[in-house]
């Protein structure tokens, strides 16, 4: 009786320490979250609907903002859902921005894995430009 | 997100970002690109029935589950064999067979409740879980099949 009832106060103990980690998280999952349906809705509108894979773009660059100010680049969340956002988006492109998904791909096993100072290139900045230079 | 919705997104959005008669022309390659990265969920089954079997009653899902081609350095190999393979065969295939990769484990980033997605590099659980943990997931697993099926059948 004594032993079941240790087992249930462990259970329940974990069980909270499990809802305080989710409620830890909750910026970094809505940012990852933003990131990937933002990216998700910039590669199916980029070829037929211009104007909203710009504007999903331009709220890709804020939630990297956001996420570059609240997180500090640190959250590995974060991080993943990046580089899976770059590939979706880039997948729909031609060759060198592939070459370049591959390259940051490559930087963030880095950066988890031993260097944390290793930076990564801002892909989604640098196409707004890119788009941007083409417009003018 | 179970492996029967993974194919009808992928054919969905193939079809309007490519038009749908070239969605209609590779539906095999879409249908492929899209679920074959599920197989590295079939040798956790024959390990684990027993479990497997609770989890899909509770909806919890193990991070164990989701094996070597859901991690980022399959994902970067992939990615370079497409840029290689981009050079040699039509592009426009290329890109659907990368879009549709990606798609799914953009999907199962967002759905799932945890996985290991860096893990040989590092141990930590990452997790989105846009629909929670236990029920709205299986709400949203079981009702995707019939809301895309009807979508598709409207496109």
């Amino acid at each position: 009786m004594q032993k079941s009832a240790h087992m249930l106060a462990i259970a329940v103990d974990l069980k909270k320490h499990k809802e305080r980690a989710i409620r830890a998280g909750a910026i970094p999952r809505m940012l990852s979250a933003a990131t990937i349906i933002f990216g998700i809705i910039f590669a199916v509108t980029t070829k037929s609907y211009f104007a909203a894979s710009i504007q999903a773009l331009i709220m890709l660059n804020i939630a990297d903002f956001a996420g570059f100010i609240l997180l500090k680049n640190k959250n590995q969340t974060k991080l993943y859902a990046d580089r899976l956002t770059e590939a979706i988006m880039f997948s729909v492109m031609p060759f060198p921005w592939y070459g370049l998904v591959a390259i940051n791909f490559m930087l963030t096993i880095m950066k988890v894995e031993a260097f944390k100072k290793v930076p990564i290139i801002p892909l989604k900045l640098v196409f707004l430009i890119y788009i941007i230079f083409t417009l003018i | 997100m179970n492996t029967v919705s993974h194919a009808l997104i992928g054919f969905a959005a193939s079809s309007i970002i490519f038009g749908p008669e070239i969605a209609r022309d590779n539906v095999m390659p879409i249908i492929l690109a899209s679920t074959a990265m599920d197989v590295d969920h079939i040798f956790y089954f024959i390990k684990h029935i027993k479990p497997v079997i609770k989890q899909a009653k509770t909806g919890h899902t193990t991070p164990n589950l989701q094996g070597i081609f859901h991690r980022v350095h399959s994902q970067l190999i992939f990615m370079l064999l497409m840029m290689v393979l981009s050079f040699f065969i039509d592009t426009t295939l290329v890109r659907i067979i990368c879009f549709n990769v990606f798609l799914h484990m953009g999907m199962d980033a967002l759905i799932d409740c945890y996985y290991h997605a860096f893990k040989p590099f590092s141990p930590n659980l990452l997790s989105i879980r846009i629909f929670g943990d236990k029920k709205m997931r299986i709400i949203a697993d079981i009702i995707s099949v019939p809301v895309l099926t009807f979508i598709l059948w409207v496109i």
